[in-house]
């Protein structure tokens, strides 16, 4: 292996993302108003380097916002990287989106030519490889038809087909092999792995662990914009699983006090309030409250998220929402700024005590700027005697059914 | 398949004439009247400046005035649709740009060519017409040509800085449409540059579009070949002045696209 040159030489790689605060576009402003908005540079790849072997396959996992898609881009050559230097040898293939360079007015031929020729081939590489492009989609019968009247699994595919007609010495895959129906997910995996027969070189980006495991050689972990465990993909996966399990305490953060944060801004005060509007500390199971939280922002901040999580007692999860994983836009809160964060809740909780974790963080989902492991704690009181976490609600029933003494039917029993 | 240098330029030219085939296309894939539009819009605007300056101001100084006319809106019709539609297309692009590792230029010069291609048809029915009234079309045709490569090069070399700046400003569209309602007048369109006086001669002639009116007037409409501005000078002035454009363009364009990704 030493002697080889790495297909993939990645050094010190350092990779700027720009989060906009506000965004100037127009001359007017930039002449009149001498600025041109103000963002913050984020680092969305901290100091990553990596070798990717000759016909290896790497898997990059890692949480959202940690880095992958980016390292991808740069790969690929659509990002220029900041810092440090980037090697890939021979010529790359990416299959970042599906259908890029598709125009919906023409026809699926017409569009293999200029999707094809988009991602580097030439019309006669295109050409010579286009039965096989359109055998392999499936849709012999639409191809003179144009794209505009495909369905989406249609238009994935031959997306696809165009993709990996490309024949490339290294491959680069985001998050796309969950595309069209099972066969076709089959067909997928199977041109992988012959890509990877063909000794081909490929990195793939993933959530979905299973996969790596089947694809890959070597997987690294990519948290917070670094390489965090690299090695095996079990090996890997498994580092992964820990560092999710522990949950809120993140690498280097205190855990002891439970409370950590860059300190944009902070959680004052929480308190578990009744529909009434009054404090108290136990529930009843299945009536409605809320946690209140009073939160002080200490600087300008864009687009904080708020998160609540639930644990049990023994630390198990029981419950996590936040604020953009429902869609919400948060908007602008200045430093000095004072607001109440209601969580309204119904109590579907066994009987028993709940600690409440409660977060504000950095739209990237990466930074918090202070949250607090023990926020608060409540009792859940009453139920039928039930036992475990969830309140389902149960009923029970007895029926009479057809064949016996009883009228079927006859209910002997409801509780 | 590595790809040497030489097939890497053939499938980039590849590239770019698919990217025009499916501008014109997708332009005309659901128009009735098609490329007819293409002649349309320089006929309309012949028929309206022709009626202001002969039937309004009865105005004669200018003899055939339809066919000096059209032959100058035709230069300004490729250079300022090429530029317009050039500019926008970085921006309208900009799926493709974020996820797909390709040489950008090919967006405002395919945008261009496209263009281009109206105007050759356009012409090639214009040069026809005059052949059969009598005018010596094939005598100057090369300057036609010439003409053609000029006006590519001015607007493919406006059209690459500015399609690179408006993705950081989306400002330069929309200015952009005002500027070349204004350079219209400031170019010989519908008045020609011997008319103006000689203070203003000097503007008139510095302004790019103006070369490339008057190499297709030299083609078609002009007598003579001519001497001073009208020869070998305006030649001179045109050829390098429309390489310096087009090279300083690009050159913004290199500056500013490895950037578009991480702005768009």
């Amino acid at each position: 292996m030493g002697q080889r040159t790495p297909a993939i030489e990645v050094r010190d790689l350092w990779e700027r993302y720009r989060l906009w605060q506000e965004r100037t576009r127009s001359l007017k402003e930039l002449i009149l108003l001498r600025k041109r908005g103000s963002y913050r540079d984020l680092w969305a790849l901290k100091g990553v380097s990596l070798e990717v072997e000759e016909g290896e396959a790497l898997a990059v996992i890692g949480p959202n916002g940690s880095g992958k898609s980016t390292l991808l881009k740069v790969l690929a050559g659509i990002l220029p990287p900041d810092r440090g230097e980037v090697k890939v040898r021979g010529r790359v293939g990416s299959l970042l989106e599906l259908g890029a360079g598709f125009h919906g007015d023409l026809t699926g031929r017409e569009n293999i030519y200029l999707a094809g020729s988009i991602l580097g081939l030439s019309r006669r590489e295109i050409s010579r490889k286009f039965d096989e492009i359109v055998a392999f989609s499936g849709l012999k019968e639409f191809i003179d038809t144009p794209v505009r009247s495909y369905s989406s699994g249609m238009y994935v595919r031959l997306g696809f087909s165009v993709a990996v007609s490309l024949e490339p010495d290294v491959l680069l895959v985001d998050e796309i092999l969950a595309v069209g129906d099972e066969e076709f997910q089959a067909r997928c995996m199977e041109k992988m792995w012959s890509f990877r027969r063909q000794g081909r070189t490929m990195v793939l980006v993933t959530h979905d662990l299973q996969a790596a495991e089947k694809l890959a050689d070597r997987a690294v972990l990519l948290m917070q914009g670094a390489v965090v465990a690299e090695g095996p993909v079990p090996e890997v996966a498994a580092a992964y699983h820990e560092r999710l399990g522990l949950g809120g305490s993140r690498p280097g953060a205190p855990q002891a006090a439970g409370r950590f944060g860059t300190g944009g801004a902070e959680i004052v005060q929480v308190e578990v309030v009744g529909e009434d509007g009054r404090r108290k500390e136990e529930v009843a199971q299945g009536e409605r409250f809320l946690l209140r939280a009073t939160i002080k922002f200490l600087e300008d901040l864009v687009e904080p998220v708020f998160w609540l999580r639930l644990r049990g007692e023994d630390g198990a999860l029981l419950y996590e929402t936040d604020t953009q994983s429902r869609a919400a836009t948060t908007g602008r809160f200045k430093g000095g700024e004072v607001v109440e964060a209601l969580f309204w809740l119904r109590a579907n909780l066994g009987p028993g005590t709940y600690h409440a974790a409660l977060g504000v963080g950095g739209p990237e989902r990466e930074t918090f700027y202070d949250w607090w492991t023990d926020a608060c704690s409540f009792r859940v009181v009453g139920g039928k005697g039930e036992r475990g976490r969830a309140a389902l609600e149960a009923r029970i029933e007895l029926r009479a059914e057809a064949g016996g003494e009883r009228p079927p039917g006859e209910i002997l029993l409801s509780c | 398949m590595l790809g040497t240098k030489a097939e890497r330029l053939k499938s980039l030219l590849d590239l770019l004439l698919l990217l025009v085939a499916k501008e014109l296309k997708v332009r005309y894939k659901r128009s009735v009247l098609g490329f007819l539009w293409t002649f349309l819009t320089p006929l309309a605007m012949m028929a309206i400046f022709t009626f202001i300056f002969q039937v309004v101001f009865r105005f004669s100084g200018i003899p055939s005035f339809p066919v000096f006319f059209l032959t100058g809106f035709l230069a300004w019709q490729y250079f300022s649709g090429g530029l317009l539609t050039g500019t926008a297309s970085v921006v309208a692009n900009a799926g493709l740009v974020k996820k797909v590792a390709f040489p950008r230029e090919v967006l405002p010069l395919s945008a261009v060519l496209a263009q281009g291609v109206h105007i050759c048809l356009a012409l090639l029915v214009f040069v026809a017409v005059l052949g059969v009234l009598g005018w010596p079309v094939l005598a100057r045709l090369p300057l036609l040509l010439l003409g053609l490569l000029v006006t590519t090069l001015l607007s493919s070399g406006f059209a690459l800085a500015a399609s690179a700046l408006n993705v950081t400003y989306r400002d330069v569209q929309e200015l952009l449409t005002v500027v070349v309602m204004l350079w219209f007048y400031a170019t010989p369109v519908v008045f020609p540059l011997s008319m103006v006086p000689p203070r203003f001669a000097l503007l008139v002639k510095a302004n790019p579009v103006s070369w490339a009116v008057e190499l297709f007037r030299l083609s078609l409409y002009y007598p003579r070949f001519g001497s001073g501005w009208g020869g070998p000078r305006l030649l001179a002035a045109a050829v390098l002045g429309s390489l310096a454009v087009f090279l300083a363009g690009w050159a913004v364009f290199r500056k500013l696209s490895p950037g578009f990704a991480r702005e768009l």
